[in-house]
């Protein structure tokens, strides 16, 4: 199993080559992309846990890419640059880089601070959990779900919904949030759709859907997964 | 007392190959444009819900008419539906209801709690369309309004 699905984005073919070769060795799957835009369509179409991104690129650059990227997504961004001023790093960061290396850099320390970046995620997102609530369990790894000795059958769009609303529990989610995040940037107006799948996902997983007792309405927020403490 | 209505025609689509659908959608006809685009909206819904789809066409038989002999032919009525489907690129099933009252129909033929699709246009005053989806939410069934756009072709 990989360790984890990395986007490189740098205009510089030779670093995106070496970057490639590294993460590969240390088990990542990589993808790339040569500017700030290919990025954002990499991001928004693929299922990736992190974005190493090149600060000076033509066109859009770095901190753009970045907050770009930042506007619709909770992936991890590590930033490279030859700047090494403490204006460029604040700036990165603000931006929304969880780190930052300057180059030239060497190997361990851009993998160490890789993944410190992937603990730092929220660990669903790197699908290695398996969530219990009283007897239904999701297993994020092979992506099904049980109540009580049943398994449940979702779709994959169901299962992606479900997921990230138990990688959030007990926070009020906004419709608009979800939607993007589920569904894409491109999404955030369709509420009636999201009720459709919410009441689906409710009438497969709730033992009394009228009456939910894990996926909660937030009245004109969104919806929240109510996850007791003692669920693991 | 309900009121009389005709199911004069239906066409369905082909069966799954894979186990049987778990939502039926069901897109109520408003005019032809309105409704390709409500269609469409209904297959994006449907391919994250593994869900079929139902396009239901209450067509109303003025009273000098008898319910049975509306002024098109339910025949020619099918035939522009089954091009609108094939032009919207869904596979739908069609239902064709001859009857009076549009709203009643719909409330008689629509299975508890459905999920209904309707294509709606942009207006300052309730429209069809804006008033049947309040007579169907009022009923608890779920309506999505879809805003579509002027053909300009």
């Amino acid at each position: 199993m990989s360790s984890g699905r990395i986007l490189v984005v740098d205009d510089d073919p030779q670093i995106r080559r070496v970057l490639r070769t590294t993460l590969i060795a240390q088990g990542y799957e990589v993808v790339d992309a040569r500017s700030g835009d290919e990025a954002l369509e990499r991001v928004r179409s693929e299922k990736l846990d992190l974005v190493i991104l090149d600060m000076n690129m033509p066109g859009m650059n770095g901190i753009e890419t970045c907050r770009s990227i930042r506007s619709n997504s909770d992936i991890a961004i590590v930033m490279l640059t030859v700047r090494d001023s403490e204006a460029d790093k604040v700036e990165a960061l603000d931006a929304g880089a969880d780190d930052y290396v300057t180059k030239p850099f060497g190997s361990p320390e851009l993998l160490a601070r890789i993944r410190a970046a992937l603990r730092r995620l929220p660990q669903v997102a790197t699908g290695l959990q398996t969530v219990r609530v009283d007897d239904m369990e999701i297993n994020f790894t092979t992506r099904r779900v049980t109540v009580g000795s049943k398994e449940i059958r979702l779709t994959p769009k169901e299962f992606d919904l479900l997921q990230y609303m138990v990688s959030h529990p007990n926070l009020p989610l906004p419709h608009t949030k979800l939607l993007q995040s589920v569904w894409g940037p491109d999404y955030g107006d369709e509420v009636e759709y999201l009720r459709v799948f919410v009441n689906q996902l409710r009438k497969k997983i709730e033992k009394n859907p009228s009456s939910p007792k894990y996926l909660i309405t937030e009245p004109w927020i969104g919806y929240r997964f109510q996850l007791r403490q003692d669920s693991k | 007392m309900g009121s009389a209505f005709i199911p004069a025609y239906q066409v369905l689509a082909p069966p799954h190959t894979e186990p049987g659908p778990e939502l039926h959608i069901t897109v109520v006809f408003t005019n032809f444009d309105d409704t390709k685009q409500a269609l469409q909206a209904a297959a994006n819904l449907a391919s994250g819900l593994r869900a079929d789809i139902d396009l239901v066409v209450p067509e109303v038989v003025p009273y000098p008419l008898p319910l049975v002999r509306p002024a098109v032919p339910p025949g020619f009525t099918l035939r522009r539906l089954m091009n609108l489907a094939r032009e919207a690129d869904v596979q739908a099933s069609i239902y064709v209801y001859l009857c009076r009252d549009q709203v009643q129909t719909l409330l008689q033929v629509l299975q508890r709690q459905s999920v209904v699709v309707l294509g709606r246009r942009k207006r300052w005053f309730p429209t069809k369309p804006m008033l049947l989806a309040r007579a169907l939410r009022k009923r608890g069934h779920q309506v999505i309004l879809v805003k579509c756009r002027k053909n300009l072709m």
